[in-house]
């Protein structure tokens, strides 16, 4: 990534450290510094601020993210599933009883060029709306000002993504098989389609690794959805999803060629990829 | 006025008011370890046993489940100690807690079958079978979704405690009965005074204590777990079985029985895995009222089938290579089948019988022999 780097989450966790060592009575006594102390009583000039609020502006807010969910523009809510109401961009018509996906890393863009990176995930469930919502930190407070934009990535880096690591995905069943590259599932898309003789047939459109005969490629993408917009006060950004694009834009999906054993087809892999891509939208800000 | 000398004379007087009494003095609690049959006042000097706090007691979990899986879900109202649990071992063999003294919970859960039994459907006091198949009992701290039963109907461990003793065609009592019937034994009031604080028994105290002992039953030590730990090698048909497991092109069970991350082999989550065209047990749907939960039951682990059959929530199959069939040629269509069964309309994934054989390979290698012959698990009595 091009802009500066900044991440917020490392400072606070150095910011805590610092915390607790330092002498009870003075410290930092600012409270707007990364390494301000609750407990100090006399400020002892060791206050540190990071490069953003450091500027002069203290006051940051706090941001949460929240995921909504459409399809080619209506919403689709879990007691939308299992009915086979949708219509592909071939002319399918399919339900969807499954979805879970996993996005991670969020960046804001500030207009000043600096970026604001907050490491993390979010596994985001249909079983459980709470997953919906994403908030940063609360120790961190973002600054307030002009931004052009927000970030994310689609599933896990390569760095994030290894077998094993995250125990909460561990026990969702969400890791991605070793022989096809191992890391996790980036996506569970799973429902059924009318085929062409007319039967009901299901389809799993699991996203992850993409593995070409024992060669593993990362298949994540990053997202950068441009609008400008100033932050003022506590925020919930909204960014949506629409289903229907994973089916349409640039490959027409054809479930009836394609509808399960997508997991270790590399082309289909890259094509989830392709597709991917114009899936997400930013939604309203509510400050 | 000197006040004190007053209240000195005066309590002086009671005491020599009592001491000239001739009604025999000492200790009148029955209860008490110096009680004084003599006695006929009570002087203040009972003295009794201090029964200490009991300990409490971490759960071990073992290399392939602390490695790779959230910390264990316990109520904080039933936190584990060395006393709940040894109370819970004792109940869970009580056949006091069934209406006639006839079966416990281990004549349906048996250790030597991973805490299941070995018949289709179990018979309970009145020589009357359900119409479900008894669940094998282990790494039950594990599951985080709390919901028990093959529909998921009971919510937390302790919740379901109360259900087996109850149900008529299980234990057939009541709890008043049985609560009476452990109130009257010689050694349950002090267990239990041991365990909680408490010698007066209630059905509460009794189902937290089966609960903590439940957590206990933990499975965690199969060939496959000490292949994973490094400590010995799979054979070229049980490694062959694995991938068939692990691949969405050959078996696909992963998806929903765990992998080597999810070393539970489970999800704890219900599907319809194709049993049936229509259903006679609704399963979830029962529970939900939601249609598209109909047909639905929860996952069930992989480990330890060596000693777990007959399968599935009917019991149905009676050996591994029934089930494996099943998935292979034997899937029914219904409008909740799970989108993760493959080629219904030709019966599944069609393994060949090399396949299908390498497949069994693999799940035996999930059997953990210390499991079944713990003796921290077996009958204390
Ligand atoms: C007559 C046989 C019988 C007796 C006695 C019995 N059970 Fe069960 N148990 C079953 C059956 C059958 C099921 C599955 C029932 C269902 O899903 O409706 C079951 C399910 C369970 C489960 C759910 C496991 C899971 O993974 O969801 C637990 C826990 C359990 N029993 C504990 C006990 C305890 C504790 C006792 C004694 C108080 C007991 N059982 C007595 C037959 C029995
Ligand atoms: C869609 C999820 C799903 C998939 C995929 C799946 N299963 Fe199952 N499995 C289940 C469910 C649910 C049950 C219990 C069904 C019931 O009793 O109604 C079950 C039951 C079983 C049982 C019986 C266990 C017992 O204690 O009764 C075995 C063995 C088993 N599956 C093995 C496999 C194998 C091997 C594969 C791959 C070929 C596989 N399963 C694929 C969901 C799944």
């Amino acid at each position: 990534m091009k802009n500066t780097k900044i991440i917020i989450a490392g400072i606070i966790g150095l910011s805590l450290a610092f915390g607790t060592t330092s002498c009870k009575k003075k410290g930092c006594t600012d409270a707007d510094a990364t390494n301000y102390d609750a407990n100090a009583k006399k400020d002892d000039g060791t206050c540190e601020f990071d490069t953003i609020t450091g500027h002069g502006d203290h006051n940051g807010v706090h941001v949460m993210m929240k995921m909504e969910h459409n399809y080619g523009g209506s919403s689709v809510m879990p007691a939308d599933f299992d009915d086979l109401k949708y219509l592909n961009d071939k002319g399918t018509t399919h339900s969807i009883t499954k979805l879970q996906y996993l996005i991670s890393d969020f960046v804001l863009y500030k207009a000043d060029g600096d970026s604001i990176v907050v490491e993390g995930y979010n596994f985001v469930d249909f079983d459980n709306t709470n997953s919906f919502a994403y908030s940063f930190p609360t120790e961190m407070h973002v600054p307030i000002g002009g931004y052009t934009g927000v970030g994310f990535t689609w599933g896990f880096d390569e760095a994030d993504n290894t077998s094993g690591t995250y125990a909460d995905l561990n026990v969702a069943s969400w890791s991605w098989p070793a022989m096809i590259g191992g890391g996790y599932h980036f996506m569970k898309l799973e429902g059924k389609f009318i085929d062409s003789n007319t039967d009901t047939t299901a389809f799993a459109f699991h996203n992850g690794t993409a593995s070409n005969n024992g060669n593993h490629e990362a298949n994540h993408f990053y997202v950068k959805l441009n609008q400008s917009f100033t932050l003022s006060n506590d925020a919930s950004i909204n960014l949506n999803m629409d289903l229907s694009e994973w089916f349409k834009n640039p490959n027409q999906w054809d479930l009836d060629a394609l509808h399960d054993m997508l997991m270790p087809n590399y082309t289909v892999q890259k094509m989830m990829n392709a597709n991917g891509r114009s899936v997400f939208s930013l939604g309203s800000i509510v400050q | 006025m000197n006040y004190n000398l007053i209240l000195v004379s005066l309590l002086l007087s009671i005491s020599l008011f009592n001491s000239s009494c001739r009604k025999p003095k000492g200790c009148t609690d029955v209860t008490a370890l110096n009680y004084d049959v003599n006695a006929e006042k009570d002087d203040g000097t009972c003295e009794y046993e201090v029964i200490p706090a009991p300990t409490p007691y971490t759960l071990e979990a073992p290399y392939t489940i602390s490695q790779y899986l959230p910390a264990p879900s316990i109520p904080n109202d039933n936190p584990l100690t060395n006393e709940g649990i040894a109370l819970g071992r004792k109940l869970f063999y009580e056949e006091k807690l069934s209406a006639n003294n006839t079966i416990s919970c281990a004549s349906c859960h048996k250790q030597e079958n991973a805490f299941t039994d070995d018949a289709t459907f179990s018979v309970g006091i009145d020589g009357i079978a359900g119409n479900r198949n008894s669940m094998p009992l282990m790494n039950m701290a594990w599951d985080y979704g709390y919901q028990f039963f093959w529909d998921g109907r009971s919510i937390g461990l302790e919740g379901q405690a109360f259900e087996p003793v109850t149900n008529p065609i299980e234990m057939h009592n009541t709890w008043g009965s049985a609560v009476s019937e452990l109130q009257a034994d010689d050694k349950y009031p002090e267990l239990f005074e041991r365990a909680f604080g408490t010698n007066v028994i209630d059905s509460n105290l009794v189902v937290k204590a089966l609960a903590q002992f439940e957590r206990t039953l933990i499975s965690g030590n199969s060939k496959f777990d000490k292949y994973l730990k490094g400590h010995l090698t799979l054979n070229p048909s049980e490694l062959s079985g694995y991938n068939i497991f692990m691949d969405e092109s050959g078996g696909d069970c992963f998806h929903c029985h765990g992998d080597p991350y999810n070393p539970l082999w489970t999800d704890n989550l219900y599907h319809n895995n194709g049993l049936d065209a229509s259903f006679s047990d609704l399963g979830r749907g029962a529970v939900t009222g939601n249609p598209s939960d109909n047909g639905k039951f929860k996952t069930p682990s992989l480990r330890n089938l060596l000693y777990t059959a007959p399968y599935m929530h009917d019991g149905r199959f009676q050996t591994i290579d029934e089930v494996i069939n099943h998935y292979s040629i034997g899937l029914q269509y219904s409008s909740t089948i799970d989108p993760l069964m493959k080629n219904v309309s030709t019966g599944g994934v069609q393994l060949n019988p090399q396949d299908r054989a390498d497949l069994k390979a693999f799940l035996l290698t999930l059997t953990d022999e210390e499991f079944v012959t713990d003796s921290r698990f077996s009958d204390p009595d």
